[in-house]
């Protein structure tokens, strides 16, 4: 349990009809969050931001939005790297070396992609695995759900409950990208990229950018401000390249789970909503596992059983997450930001009533680390 | 390239010229993959190299992407440490392997920037 909240958050359009660079993307969230919570540049001291379009991200945006920080962190390890840095933004303000953290990502990766034919990436394929030339990191995923579905037969049609439970929420977010309903038709129809997943497994490439505001609970009372509580928040690794994991049909959630759990003195019974990292359809299924949501293996059974779909008794990525709602990359922020907003009580139609506890979970890499991070409403 | 450097150099120029081989550790006595500075096992430096071409192997996991090509994480019966191998799966039975599979790692001539050979399983029409 800290003292902290996240007192603000921001969101940049995913779509618009004009040029955007990744600053602009980036600014857009960050004044939206700062906006929001009455804070002025002038008063952030620590800048928080990963991106694999800026060179020295950090400083390039501090100065861009006129902030010339104590603390400033550009810490990469993929999608979990911005929950990442509220930890490191805990640690500072606890430590007294700063007092209002801006978090910030963006990425204006399908305008790149459109333009110049690549795709910016922070992660690349690993030597050691480069010679057979898959499918970067799709190939990968494939792999860890292939391995699944063996050792706890996990099924095709289980994966696409994940994809369909994630439009059903999608269709209640005004800002999703993609909001029709899908049958387990639609998906093996949507054309096979690397078994066991097509293409509605994988997650969408959009632009987007979001931003967070963390300063101490007596900062925010006092100005105020009413956020989120940080109740817990772990992290944890396994390894970059696939070959050197130690199994493919786990994560190490159950680490970084724990470390928060025990941190905030709760258990996943305590828990009324999750967010989840899903660059493919088996995140999820892997992720409630090992987070201790069901047992090991009945990941698949759990989301086939309509538990996460709005109405069900444990909903999961009610933005529509990666697969539905937007992906400009490192996902992790967005799974705060949606937690946050409806622990707020902002989420509108996909509002979960009475929401009072939630968990949002970042990885990096290919399912390499874990990032874990338990909110609570004021 | 992204991360590079020398043992997976090594590994590779291993490969293109006498046939696979897996780092071993000269402390622990333990083989392992990927290659890298210290052994996983009991982090010492002291490594060398074992020999082991065409080696027995168990396909972990599998995946066929949409241009035919099929993928394989397969594990080493020489490598009693962590790590596996990730390769192609060839051949004309390259569609019907699973997990599961008992195969032999075999090596192919590739361009490859590391070099001109790289590890595949190769599975005949009579398996």
């Amino acid at each position: 349990m800290t003292d902290m909240v996240l007192a603000s958050y921001g969101l940049a359009a995913t779509r618009v009809d004009y040029h955007r660079d990744t600053l602009d993307i980036m600014a857009e969230a960050a004044t939206s969050a700062m906006k929001r919570a009455g804070v002025t540049s002038k008063e952030i001291d620590g800048v928080f931001t990963a991106t694999a379009q800026l060179s020295l991200p950090a400083l390039a945006l501090s100065e861009h939005l006129g902030i010339t920080p104590k603390y400033l962190d550009s810490t990469v390890h993929g999608g979990s790297s911005n929950i990442s840095h509220i930890a490191h933004a805990i640690a500072a303000i606890t430590t007294g070396q700063i007092d209002v953290a801006l978090i910030v990502y963006g990425s204006t990766q399908r305008t790149e992609l459109k333009e110049t034919g690549t795709r910016p990436a922070v992660a690349h394929v690993p030597p050691f695995e480069a010679a057979p030339e898959g499918l970067f990191p799709i190939a990968s995923y494939a792999l860890m759900a292939a391995r699944h579905m063996y050792e706890f037969g996990t099924t095709r049609e289980q994966l696409s409950s994940v994809v369909s439970a994630s439009r059903e929420w999608a269709k209640l977010n005004p800002a999703a990208v993609l909001r029709e309903q899908v049958s387990s038709e639609d998906v093996i129809n949507s054309g096979l990229i690397s078994s066991p997943f097509y293409k509605f497994d994988c997650c969408l490439i959009t632009d987007g950018a979001g931003a967070l505001i963390v300063m101490s609970a007596e900062r925010a009372r006092a100005r105020g401000l009413r956020g989120v509580k940080i109740l817990g928040l772990g992290e944890a690794s396994d390894s970059l390249t696939v070959s050197a994991m130690p199994t493919l049909a786990a994560t190490s959630a159950g680490r970084s789970g724990n470390i928060a759990f025990e941190q905030a003195g709760i258990g996943p019974g305590d828990i009324d909503l999750v967010q989840i990292y899903d660059a493919f359809s088996i995140n999820p299924i892997m992720i409630l596992e090992d987070l201790g949501f069901c047992k090991k293996g009945e990941g698949g059974a759990f989301f086939a059983a309509g538990h996460t779909r709005p109405g069900g008794k444990l909903p999961v990525n009610t933005s529509g997450g990666g697969l539905s709602f937007t992906h400009p990359g490192m996902f992790g922020i967005f799974t705060v930001i949606e937690a946050m907003t409806q622990l707020l009580g902002e989420a509108g139609e996909r509002q979960v009533s009475g929401a009072r506890t939630a968990v949002a979970h970042g990885i990096g890499g290919t399912m390499s680390t874990s990032a874990t991070l338990l909110l609570g409403a004021e | 390239m992204h991360n590079l450097n020398s043992q997976v150099r090594e590994y590779f120029s291993r490969v293109t010229e006498d046939g696979l081989s897996v780092p071993r550790c000269g402390t622990c006595n333990t083989n392992f993959l990927p290659p890298r500075a210290l052994c996983p096992s009991c982090g010492s430096a002291e490594l060398g190299w074992l020999e082991c071409q065409n080696p027995e192997a168990t396909i972990y996991s599998l995946t066929r992407m949409k241009n035919g090509k099929t993928i394989a994480v397969v594990e080493l019966d020489v490598v009693d440490g962590p790590g596996r191998l990730y390769l192609e799966v060839v051949g004309p039975g390259a569609s019907n392997a699973s997990i599961g599979d008992r195969v032999v790692v075999s090596t192919r001539e590739q361009e490859f920037q590391l070099g001109n050979r790289v590890p595949v399983v190769a599975v005949g029409a009579a398996d």
